[in-house]
């Protein structure tokens, strides 16, 4: 039997007095490649943040090896969890290995020489998400796909058990997407990471060990995506009629 | 898993090495400046004499002192030092405020006066110079400046909390309307002060010309120790630069860093500006240029900003100095120059980030 990662517990969180979340439970094992997936508005961002501690539910927990994560010390989570938002920008004029280095942040004390471990772990990550050629560029100057690539390095370089991502490679071209995805899979297997994604991509979303949907506020499936996707739930989640080829997939079949 | 250490790696190491022989380029030149500046003036007095006067009053050597003549020591020691000091200090002040609130504001286009702390040190010394006017008070503006740019400072926090925590976009909003509210305030006391405006006048376009000691006191230990704490955090505020959200997530606690730098930015910003009125361009351009030159990594950009600002100032002020004897106000040059400058720069980078307009 798998380890948990993450143990959610009757959460329930709303803004003000608008509910986004009712009653999530679920144990995310260890090691595993979970997708959120779900309409536009079903919560999903909303679970991931809680999921990362960052922000605390109303009602419930969520555990890391028996720990509340709302209430880690915001340092010692940052060893543990790396996230990727969607809304990070940078105005000022860094370049991407600078970027790439402030993954370390939190395994650094001030004024701490970088080691040469450091310095691999860093280059290695620009390797992983292929921006290694860009490394002196300004951030300022790449385009969005290149900048999604520095911050998965960056979030690489956290060294994290749980790496959280919000559309982080919906952004990059199909096969970047696929090469990202091998690599991270690599990672897996070599440091036991977990990934819990947020993506539209239903397409690549076939890709992960489990997949975790959500509609209005509740969770609606969780399992491996061949026992997920059926034509069921894509006519009742999405709203969409799907066919599923067994063994291949499935296809929408709603024309416009 | 490469054996060799990746060149690019080599080439980052080179380039921050590099930054040190500026730095310490830039330190020299402003001793040699400093001393150069001493002795300019209507009274010429050669580097040598200064050397030994510098060398006497700060060893407390007295016979060395009274080899020298008195006026000379009064010259350098009682009139020049404390200006040219002043000079310095607020420069170095201005361009480390630069670098805080760049960055803490995530604006390259950010200034030690954004949020408006300046705007309540001008209307603090405002006030102070029409009231010692109408109603024949000796108060000082200076301290006036340094009182008001503080009070200024918690009623922008306090807008800027709204809902919450500090959030940056609330902080431009604050400062601005803040701003405006105190530059009405400062154009009514104008109004009042009738006649007698030009003193007013006079301290809002920023100069140095006749600071004392007592300037230096005000802002030396704030510029230097503010100074120090931002250096020492300066990891903390490069992440701040990547807005809350990925800050927390990268092990920063934005509430308490971003008022630990609001704080440092604008204590610097109002010792700065008690002392020597508004000068402008200085806390923008100096930060902005090296960071694009050199590197945005505030570790290396707040000393290298405070040793420029240093530099630039003192040139600017020796300029007017030197220029007319009735001295144009260094404020005024500093934006005469700096404007166009700014422009021509940024006109002239071959980057794409223009979107920061």
């Amino acid at each position: 039997m798998s380890e948990t990662a993450l143990e959610i517990k009757n959460v329930h969180f709303s803004y003000g007095s608008v509910p986004v979340l009712f009653d999530i439970n679920c144990a995310i094992p260890k090691n595993r490649f979970v997708s959120l997936v779900g309409p536009n508005g079903s919560g999903k961002s909303t679970l991931l943040w809680l999921l990362s501690g960052m922000r605390k539910p109303q009602n419930g927990e969520i555990l890391h090896n028996g720990i509340n994560v709302s209430r880690m010390n915001i340092q010692e989570r940052a060893r543990k969890f790396a996230v990727i938002t969607q809304k990070e920008s940078n105005q000022l004029s860094f370049t991407c290995l600078e970027t790439v280095m402030l993954g370390l942040h939190p395994h650094r004390s001030r004024f701490s020489k970088l080691t040469r471990q450091q310095m691999e772990l860093v280059w290695n990550a620009m390797e992983l998400s292929g921006v290694q050629q860009f490394a002196n560029r300004n951030i300022t100057q790449i385009s969005g796909g290149e900048f999604q690539r520095v911050i998965i390095a960056r979030a690489i370089v956290q060294q994290p058990e749980i790496l959280f991502m919000d559309e982080a490679i919906s952004s990059l071209d199909i096969s970047e997407k696929i090469r990202i995805h091998k690599q991270l899979r690599a990672l897996m297997a070599k440091n036991g990471l977990t990934v819990i994604s947020i993506s539209h991509d239903i397409d690549t979303v076939n890709f992960s060990d489990d997949v975790l949907a959500l509609k209005k506020g509740t969770m609606a499936a969780f399992g491996p995506p061949n026992e997920v996707f059926t034509e069921s739930f894509f006519e009742t989640v999405f709203n969409v009629k799907a066919e599923i080829l067994p063994g291949k997939g499935f296809f929408i079949r709603d024309t416009i | 898993m490469s054996e060799e250490t990746p060149q690019e790696f080599t080439r980052f190491f080179q380039k921050s090495s590099r930054f040190i022989y500026y730095g310490l380029f830039l330190v020299i030149l402003t001793i040699f400046l400093l001393i150069f500046s001493l002795g300019m003036g209507a009274m010429d007095i050669h580097p040598g004499t200064i050397v030994r006067v510098l060398s006497g009053k700060i060893s407390g050597n007295v016979e060395l002192l009274e080899s020298i003549k008195a006026n000379q020591i009064a010259v350098v020691w009682e009139i020049r030092l404390p200006r040219i000091l002043s000079g310095a200090l607020v420069g170095a002040g201005l361009a480390i405020a630069g670098c805080i609130f760049q960055s803490l504001l995530r604006n390259p286009l950010a200034d030690p006066y954004t949020i408006g702390v300046s705007t309540g040190a001008a209307f603090g010394a405002s006030l102070a110079i029409l009231l010692n006017i109408t109603l024949g008070l000796f108060l000082s503006s200076t301290t006036f400046a340094f009182l008001f740019a503080f009070l200024t400072l918690i009623a922008v926090i306090a807008i800027a909390q709204k809902g919450g925590g500090i959030l940056t976009s609330n902080l431009i909003l604050a400062g601005i309307i803040i701003s405006s509210i105190l530059s009405s305030g400062i154009s009514f006391i104008k109004m009042i002060a009738g006649e007698n405006v030009s003193a007013i006048v006079f301290w809002l376009m920023g100069s140095l010309s006749s600071r004392q000691w007592n300037d230096v006191r005000l802002v030396a230990p704030i510029v230097i120790i503010g100074g120090l704490i931002a250096w020492v955090f300066a990891d903390d505020l490069n992440i701040m630069v990547l807005g809350d959200e990925s800050a927390q997530t990268l092990g920063v606690n934005t509430q308490r860093t971003r008022l630990v730098y609001l704080i440092i930015g604008s204590a610097i910003t109002a010792a700065c500006v008690s002392v020597s009125g508004i000068i402008g361009f200085i806390g923008l351009i100096v930060p902005h240029i090296l960071r694009f030159w050199t590197t945005a990594n505030n570790r290396v950009l707040i000393p290298l900003s405070a040793v420029t600002g240093a530099l630039i100032l003192c040139l600017a002020d020796n300029t007017v100095r030197l220029i007319s004897s009735s001295e144009i106000p260094v404020g005024v040059l500093t934006t005469l120059i700096g404007g166009p400058f700014f422009i021509y720069i940024f006109l002239h980078k071959p980057d794409k980030d223009t979107a920061i307009l």
